[in-house]
């Protein structure tokens, strides 16, 4: 019983991690309806810069992951400016814009290994803090992992349903031609939310930094989880990147009961695969979109 | 020289796997990043048939072409259904998936350590043991896959592809089954891949699941975008030039070898960085319209 309990806090705790690379990988693409990657190479230096921060600078971890996060923002400001503006600008297709930004994502994580290596780095040195409930304890960064996915829904809702910003976003997603033709800066739109929806993926990077730990290929992994939180809730749906994360997490921590842990990961592709195979629009995904051709 | 003829058999199996996958990306215009799963599917099989099956070579490839392109169409019939968006996750799960087992299957095959001692191919009693004797093989079998792709694309069902790059619903009105040709285009470049596989397999007598990740798939895919998307030729020249480049690596000096895999991940990333900025269609390919 105290396995099982042990088992779901720590699948709420990972499923809340999930649920804010879902989020901001949904920001980015409810808005661009596009597959941009370069996330990934984001996610690996964000991490990256809160370790280089924290423990060869020496600097306090809070005010650490704050230049982190600021960092992180404007490595992706810088990325969407440089490529992947020009990129969407000189071909519209989807393939290449994937393509580039995958590319993009490479070459940063390559960067990284080439630089520091393949080990894991952690940001923070020291025991981490508790908190006890009952039986029930989490360490002090699962606690703040679980308060930001829930701020990050509740604001990102807000940013989206309520402001002027989000309405745009959201005009750009159903119909880009349009938007353009009535004067939106689509563009500028585009990459704000882009960097916004980096700057919530890079959260999540200085969290595992502290936590854990973070290595080259951390981004791709988080890009792949990413994905499958998006497609399991539902593309355009930022309630489904929520859940479908939340649930991402959950079933790879409890999976660990019922099959080997060698299995886990299988486990979780293949209920993608019958996600896409029988439900292409995922748990709340929106009914008309593109989901025949 | 031994060296030389190892890089030109494996360049030759590359272009096996390049050339299938311009079927796809190329003349379809569908984007399936699982070509390595189709090329770890077929090598695999060609390994435990050979090994503990005794089969040889020939058979045990056309039973490889045979079960890739069955689960080829695992993927391809609900995959090809729905949008491209949901293919390109489709197919990406798909190559984890292939992957994980590969990793994972230990009764079958033996996990990470991969399937040692392969026995070398053989035909009629003619062992392709020697290099240049293996490389004769691969000549053979590449020219032949270049040959028939090169009949596909002559073909009027080559061209109905073509159509579907350009303009699907445009091929719909005149008739023509969109779904089922790309399902037939998928399968015939999952059969040609397990070829590639199964060269590899009989060539490099040890596989494991390393050779078979996403990065071969990304691999592919950049070497057909180098080359030229939607050539024949320009596949080619893609998979040889990108299977020298990192061989070159090797003989700069004071390169350790510990950032040997990220400088070669290093030259791929900024490759496609810069071809799909300012040459999207590839070295050889022709600018659309």
């Amino acid at each position: 019983m105290d396995l099982i309990l042990h088992l779901l806090v720590d699948g709420i705790c990972t499923g809340a991690r999930y649920a804010i690379l879902g989020m901001g990988f949904a920001l980015i693409f409810n808005t661009q309806r596009m597959f941009d990657l370069s996330f990934g190479g984001i996610y690996t230096w964000s991490g990256f810069a809160l370790w280089i921060l924290a423990t060869q600078l020496g600097l306090e971890i809070r005010l650490a992951s704050g230049m982190a996060l600021v960092f992180c923002f404007l490595l992706s400001y810088g990325v969407q400016k440089v490529y992947m503006s020009r990129l969407r600008k000189r071909s519209a297709s989807a393939v290449s814009v994937m393509l580039g930004s995958m590319a993009i994502m490479m070459m940063m994580e390559a960067i990284a290994a080439i630089i520091w290596g393949g080990e894991i780095r952690a940001g923070r040195t020291g025991d981490a803090g508790i908190y006890k409930w009952g039986t029930i304890q989490i360490s002090d960064i699962k606690f703040y992992t679980l308060l930001a996915a829930v701020a990050i829904f509740f604001s990102v809702r807000y940013l989206f349903m309520k402001t002027a910003l989000g309405v745009n976003a959201r005009a750009i997603a159903s119909n880009p031609l349009l938007s353009r033709v009535v004067g939106l800066e689509t563009e500028k739109i585009i990459i704000f939310t882009t960097c916004f929806g980096s700057a919530i993926i890079g959260l999540d990077a200085i969290l595992v930094c502290a936590d854990t730990g973070v290595y080259p290929a951390i981004g791709f992994q988080s890009m792949l989880i990413a994905f499958m939180a998006v497609m399991l809730g539902g593309i355009g749906s930022f309630a489904g990147a929520f859940i479908g994360g939340l649930l991402v997490g959950f079933v790879r921590t409890v999976a660990v009961l019922q099959f080997p842990t060698l299995w886990q990961e299988l486990v979780l592709f293949a209920i993608l695969f019958l996600i896409i195979a029988f439900r292409p629009n995922g748990l709340l995904g929106i009914k008309d979109w593109k989901s025949e051709v | 020289m031994d060296y030389l003829l190892h890089i030109l058999i494996v360049a030759l199996i590359n272009i096996i796997l390049v050339v299938s996958f311009n079927i796809l990306l190329g003349f379809t215009g569908v984007f399936a990043l699982c070509h390595a799963a189709f090329y770890g599917v077929g090598a695999y099989t060609v390994a435990l048939l050979m090994k503990s099956g005794g089969f040889s070579f020939f058979p045990a490839m056309i039973c490889a072409v045979g079960l890739t392109v069955c689960c080829s169409l695992v993927i391809a019939i609900p995959g090809l259904r729905v949008h491209w968006d949901y293919m390109v996750i489709f197919a990406f799960s798909f190559q984890m998936i292939i992957y994980h087992v590969m990793m994972n299957w230990m009764g079958l095959t033996r996990g990470p350590q991969g399937i040692p001692g392969i026995p070398p191919a053989s035909v009629f009693g003619f062992e392709f043991e020697s290099k240049p004797s293996f490389l004769l093989l691969c000549l053979v079998l590449c020219s032949a896959v270049v040959f028939f792709v090169r009949r596909i694309e002559t073909s009027s069902f080559g061209l109905v592809l073509k159509g579907i790059k350009d303009d699907e619903v445009a091929v719909q009105s005149i008739g023509k089954n969109v779904t089922l040709h790309k399902i037939v285009a998928f399968a015939v470049a999952a059969g040609l891949a397990a070829v590639a596989g199964s060269l590899i397999a009989a060539y490099i007598s040890y596989i494991s699941p390393g050779y078979f990740d996403l990065h071969m798939s990304v691999f592919v895919v950049i070497a057909l975008i180098f080359g030229g998307v939607g050539r024949i030729p320009g596949a080619a020249l893609g998979a040889m030039v990108l299977t020298a480049l990192p061989e070159l690596l090797r003989f700069i000096p004071y390169l350790p070898s510990t950032i040997l895999g990220g400088t070669r991940d290093l030259i791929y990333a900024t490759i496609l960085v810069f071809f799909m900025l300012y040459r999207p269609q590839g070295l050889m390919g022709k600018a659309r319209q």
